[in-house]
């Protein structure tokens, strides 16, 4: 679900907003595995995915120690005396992704034309492998057929070692240089590699989203580190520093919803265990940051995200080893929007938001998978921070918004991807009728979405 | 009499336990960063990746009955979802680890 958080600027700055942001959650979604890790490891991508982009405990192995595991040629040379060692691919980790999309939406939206063809919806190229010896990574650059260009998208650089053993358990730690909190982890519950992996660019998305759902996607840099402890504790942390993509330097923060002051500190934990046909990782991670709307000086909006979430996956040896996993997690956000309440842009200043998700998916094998989900979102309602608009705002101020989605992915081959979903909604913005006060209906917005995507 | 005899073994034991260690902890550095990512550092594939692609014990009597040659050639060729190290290592190294891994089954 793609989502973004609404301060009441000028009607310019406001579709520079809804745009970056549309934007910024396509992107969110769109990347999955990469060849390019399959080409370096000589594994096929079921290896590390049960279906992409959901990461197995080989997956989860191989990006915790930092995407360097290779198999495949390479230039090389010793650390001797004072010269230092080479361990380069002898091939540029390279890879594409391009998707082609149709969607459908219940209602038209007015003005526009229903049933909309993308060809390409997005495509990516990928800079994805090990650098050095303990040096890899996830970069990714889309090009985006509304705005007709290319941008830097999610990436994750990272240096990873597993050297020492305290108290005789195996310790793996590194350090992440990453554009998007929650990019770095390891799992499928945490919103960056979370469901739905893919979604519509052109269907209405509901207002609200918590801080560490997405809204930084891309609009961000930190350095962080992490560690996990005997295969079970994973500890991260990571701190934020706004860097807006396209945007002038030093930061003014003109144009800019979300421009941190000091640094926005990332956290994460979370514990894992398995068996033989059992998973089970349960954990929790938030956010804090305090910034300022449009501008880097004055008052300031503080955000602080606690969130809580899981992933089960059960393997079913009767069934040919196919997987069924369950996820979720709910994320409470608390604000005190002091600066976008000096501007008018908040009636007051305290505000809360919940988010909950939850999905079960069956994975036939590699070659399928069938999806079904919920989310709500419930909050605070202010008139003024979630106005009233055609199709995208809220009549009654409330950022309430419920449904469900169910998706069926089809992989003929590992690489490809021919995917059908439908988004269903019972409450849009605040209401289930009349939403936005001019006649629209929250199941207007229920969408169908047909993504036929190739990674090679 | 005897004496230089056996300070000729002496200085050749010692001359040779550096390199033989040295040939040890090439293998078990090469064993880490190749094998242990899914057989687990004790070969015993008991870690979250190798239950997930169900690695084989290498401390097994299973494995352990295999000759050296077979071993070698399922690291230089790969086997089921093992992967082929064949174009990674040199010859000398999979020597190395195939020597590492009956050293597994004695510990």
């Amino acid at each position: 679900m793609s989502h973004f958080r609404f301060h009441r600027l000028s009607t310019a700055i406001f579709l520079k907003f809804a745009a970056g942001f549309c934007l910024t959650l396509l992107w969110t979604e769109a990347a999955s595995a990469v060849p390019s890790y399959s080409r370096q490891t000589g594994l096929a991508c079921s290896s590390c995915h049960y279906t992409p982009p959901e990461l197995n405990a080989f997956g989860r192995k191989f990006k915790l120690d930092g995407y360097t595991f290779a198999t495949k040629p390479e230039v090389s040379e010793d650390k001797k005396d004072h010269n230092s060692s080479l361990h380069l691919l002898e091939s540029l980790p390279l890879s594409v992704l391009f998707d082609t999309s149709f969607s459908w939406t219940k209602s038209q939206q007015p003005t526009t034309q229903n049933g909309n063809f993308e060809f390409p919806q997005a495509a990516s190229l990928f800079l994805a492998g090990a650098w050095a010896s303990h040096v890899g990574s996830f970069v990714q650059v889309t090009y985006d057929a509304q705005a007709d260009h290319f941008t830097w998208d999610n990436s994750d650089i990272r240096y990873a070692n597993n050297n020492f053993k305290p108290f005789g358990q195996s310790l793996a730690y590194g350090v992440t240089l990453n554009n998007n909190p929650t990019v770095e982890d390891l799992w499928n519950s945490t919103p960056a590699w979370g469901f739905p992996f893919v979604s519509s660019n052109v269907a209405p998305s509901p207002l609200a989203a918590a801080i560490v759902n997405g809204t930084l996607a891309q609009d961000v840099a930190g350095i962080g580190g992490y560690t996990m402890w005997n295969d079970h504790l994973y500890l991260a942390g990571t701190i934020y520093r706004s860097e807006h993509i396209g945007g002038s330097q030093p930061n003014p923060g003109t144009g800019f919803g979300f421009n941190i002051r000091g640094t926005a500190p990332y956290w994460r934990v979370a514990w894992q265990t398995s068996s033989e046909n059992n998973y089970l990782m349960v954990g929790g991670y938030g956010m804090h940051i305090k910034s300022t709307p449009n501008t880097v000086t004055g008052p300031e909006d503080g955000f602080t995200d606690w969130a809580i979430d899981f992933q089960y996956d059960r393997t079913l040896p009767q069934w040919k080893n196919d997987v069924l996993s369950v996820r979720g997690t709910y994320i409470r956000e608390n604000s005190s929007l002091v600066a976008s309440a000096a501007a008018g842009a908040a009636a007051f200043a305290g505000h809360h938001l919940n988010t909950t998700q939850a999905n079960v998916e069956y994975h036939f094998g590699t070659r399928a998978s069938a999806t079904a989900g919920f989310f709500d979102v419930t909050g605070t309602a202010d008139p003024l921070l979630f106005a009233s608009a055609p199709v995208s705002g809220s009549a009654n101020g409330s950022p309430q918004s419920t449904g469900y989605w169910l998706n069926f992915s089809w992989w003929p081959q590992q690489n490809i991807d021919l995917a059908v979903q439908y988004t269903g909604y019972t409450r849009f913005n605040g209401a289930a009728t009349n939403y936005d006060a001019a006649g629209r209906n929250a199941n207007g917005n229920n969408t169908v979405y047909l993504l036929a995507r190739f990674i090679f | 009499m005897h004496a230089p005899r056996y300070l000729t073994m002496l200085v050749v034991a010692l001359a040779l336990c550096p390199s033989w260690l040295v040939a040890q902890n090439d293998a078990a550095s090469l064993f880490k960063s190749k094998c242990a990512l899914c057989h687990a550092e004790n070969g015993s594939g008991n870690s979250p990746s190798g239950k997930a692609l169900k690695a084989k014990d290498l401390r097994s009597a299973v494995i352990q009955a295999k000759p050296d040659s077979e071993i070698a050639q399922v690291i230089a060729k790969g086997q089921n979802k093992m992967p082929a190290f064949g174009e990674k290592l040199k010859p000398e190294q999979i020597q190395q680890l195939v020597a590492y891994i009956r050293q597994l089954a004695k510990k």
